[in-house]
C-alpha cells in the first residue's frame, strides 16, 4: 500500500523543475566539498609547515597557526557558519549566503587538514631529515623527497576520511539559507512531496559526490602509500 | 696544514656539557679513531663537526676555514666536503638502494645523472650489493643496509669521512663484511674520522686513537701506545677490559 503509494509519487516528484532544483543543489555541495577540500589541502599544508618551521624569527607564525588550528578545530561546524554569516554583516560586507559559506567551510576544513598534515609530517622520524641535512638537502629539497613521501601514508587516509565527513557537514550550510542538497530535500519535502523518497534521492546524491571521493583516496593510498616503505609484499 | 683542525669545542645537550673542550687535528689522508665508554661524547663530536649539534665554544676549521655553523652558506660548504655514516644507517625509507645512493649527487650537487649512476653501481658491487639496487632499505638485513649507507657516503666523494659506531647494530658475522669495506676504504688514502668499539679493528687501521671520556680526549696516541702502553689510568683501565671481551 505504502510502497505503492510512493511509486505513484515519483513521476510527481521528478519533474523537470524539481530534477532541475536537485541537480542545481547537488552541484552546490558538490563545489562546497571541492573549494573546501582543495582550499584546506592547499592551506592545511602551508599551516602545518608554518607549525613545524624551526627559525627562531617565524615564531609568530607558529603562533598564529596553533591558535587557528586549536580554536577553530574546537568550534562546532555550525557556530563558525553563523559566526560568519552574521559577522560579515555586520562588518559591513554583502558576501551572498553561498559566498560565505564557501569561505566558512574552507576556513574549517583549512583547520582539520593542518591538524593531520601536521601529526603525518612530524611523525617522520627525525633522524632521517639528519640525513639529508648532513647531505646539503635545503629545506625544501629535504621535504619534498624525504619528508613528504614519508608522511604520505600517514597523512592520506585519515585526510580521506575527513573529506568524506566534510561533504556532509557541508549540509549546515543550509542554515544559512545556501541552497544545497538538504536545502533542496527541505524545499521539495515542505512541497508536499514524501519525505522518504526526497530523502531518499538525496541520499543517493550524496553518496555519488562522496564515493568516487572515497575511491580516489583508496587510489592514492595505493599509489603514495606504497612509497613510504618498500612495495607491498605478498605474504609467505 | 691539518686537513680538519678542532680547537677547544664545547657543545651543549639541553643544557648539559657533552663534549668540554676538544683539541684534535687530523692530516691529509690519516685515519683516526675515536674509543671511549659509551656517553663519553664520540658520538656528538661527529655530529658537531657535522653540523647537525652546533658548538657552544670552540672552532672546526677544514682545510683553514674555520666552520661558522650559524652560517648557511659557510655550513654549505663544509657539509660538502663532509659525508657522515650513521650509526642507524638514516637510509632514506622512501627510496629504493640505487636512488639513496644517487639522491644528493644528482640533486644537492647537481653531477651528471649517467655517471653518478655508473659510479653508484659501482661503489654497491664494490660493498657486494650489486643485487639489491631495487630493494628498499626495509628489505635488507643491518649489515647490508650499513653498507648502502658506506656506499651512499662515498659517492658523496667527500674529503673527509666520519663513520658512527658503523657495526655497533650488527651481529658479529656482519661486522666483518662492513669492516672489510672500511679497511678497503683505508687503503684508498681517503680522510677518516671513526668512533668504534672494535678494538682489534681500531688497531688494525687507525693512524692515531683518542680515548675520550667525560666529554674531553683523555689521552691521543699511536695504536700500538693506546693499547700496548696506555698512560692514563682511565685509558688502562678502558682498554683492558675491551680488549678482553
Amino acid at each position: 500500500m505504502m510502497l505503492s503509494f510512493l511509486l505513484a509519487e515519483i513521476p510527481r516528484l521528478f519533474t523537470t523543475y524539481n530534477i532541475i532544483l536537485l541537480l542545481k543543489a547537488a552541484l552546490t555541495t558538490l563545489a562546497l566539498s571541492a573549494v573546501g577540500c582543495v582550499v584546506g589541502l592547499v592551506f592545511g599544508f602551508a599551516l602545518s609547515l608554518a607549525r613545524l618551521s624551526q627559525r627562531a624569527t617565524l615564531w609568530p607564525l607558529r603562533a598564529l597557526s596553533l591558535l587557528y588550528v586549536e580554536i577553530i578545530r574546537r568550534v562546532p561546524f555550525l557556530i563558525t557558519l553563523m559566526a560568519f554569516f552574521f559577522g560579515s554583516q555586520v562588518l559591513g560586507f554583502s558576501f551572498s549566503p553561498l559566498v560565505t559559506a564557501f569561505i566558512a567551510t574552507s576556513v574549517i576544513s583549512t583547520a582539520f587538514v593542518a591538524e593531520i598534515v601536521r601529526a603525518g609530517l612530524q611523525a617522520v622520524k627525525p633522524s632521517q631529515l639528519e640525513a639529508a641535512a648532513a647531505m646539503n638537502f635545503s629545506f625544501w629539497q629535504s621535504f619534498w623527497q624525504v619528508r613528504l613521501p614519508q608522511a604520505w601514508p600517514l597523512i592520506l587516509p585519515p585526510v580521506f576520511g575527513y573529506f568524506v565527513l566534510f561533504i556532509k557537514d557541508t549540509a549546515l550550510a543550509s542554515q544559512a539559507g545556501v541552497l544545497e542538497l538538504t536545502q533542496a530535500g527541505k524545499i521539495l519535502n515542505t512541497k508536499g512531496f514524501s519525505a522518504s523518497l526526497v530523502y531518499g534521492a538525496i541520499l543517493l546524491l550524496y553518496f555519488v559526490i562522496s564515493y568516487p571521493l572515497a575511491r580516489f583516496g583508496a587510489y592514492l593510498e595505493r599509489r603514495l602509500g606504497a612509497a613510504r616503505h618498500s612495495r607491498p609484499r605478498r605474504a609467505v | 696544514m691539518a686537513q680538519l683542525d678542532i680547537r677547544d669545542l664545547v657543545a651543549q645537550y639541553n643544557h648539559i656539557t657533552v663534549l668540554d673542550g676538544i683539541d684534535l687535528s687530523i692530516a691529509r689522508g690519516e685515519i683516526v679513531s675515536l674509543i671511549g665508554p659509551s656517553g663519553s661524547g664520540k658520538s656528538t663530536l661527529l655530529r658537531v663537526i657535522s653540523g647537525l649539534l652546533p658548538p657552544q665554544a670552540g672552532s672546526v676549521s677544514l682545510a683553514g676555514e674555520t666552520i661558522n655553523y650559524g652560517d648557511r652558506a659557510s655550513l654549505r660548504r663544509a657539509r660538502a666536503k663532509f659525508a657522515i655514516v650513521f650509526q642507524q644507517y638514516n637510509l632514506f625509507g622512501n627510496m629504493t638502494v640505487l636512488r639513496n645512493v644517487m639522491v644528493a649527487p644528482v640533486s644537492i650537487q647537481k653531477r651528471d645523472r649517467r655517471m653518478v649512476e655508473d659510479e653508484a653501481r659501482a661503489l654497491l658491487d664494490k660493498v657486494g650489493l650489486s643485487s639489491k639496487f631495487d630493494a628498499y632499505p626495509d628489505e635488507l638485513s643491518g649489515g647490508q643496509q650499513q653498507r648502502v649507507a658506506i656506499a651512499r657516503a662515498l659517492c658523496l666523494k667527500p674529503a673527509i669521512l666520519l663513520l658512527d659506531e658503523v657495526t655497533s647494530a650488527l651481529d658479529p658475522e656482519r661486522v666483518g663484511e662492513v669492516l672489510d669495506t672500511v679497511k678497503m676504504l683505508a687503503a684508498d688514502n681517503m680522510t677518516l674520522l671513526i668512533v668504534s668499539h672494535e678494538m682489534s679493528f681500531v688497531r688494525d687501521v687507525s693512524h692515531r686513537v683518542a680515548f675520550m671520556a667525560d666529554g674531553r680526549i683523555q689521552e691521543l696516541g699511536s695504536p700500538a701506545q693506546i693499547f700496548g702502553a696506555p698512560r692514563q689510568p682511565r685509558t688502562r683501565a678502558f682498554v683492558s677490559r675491551a680488549l678482553r671481551n
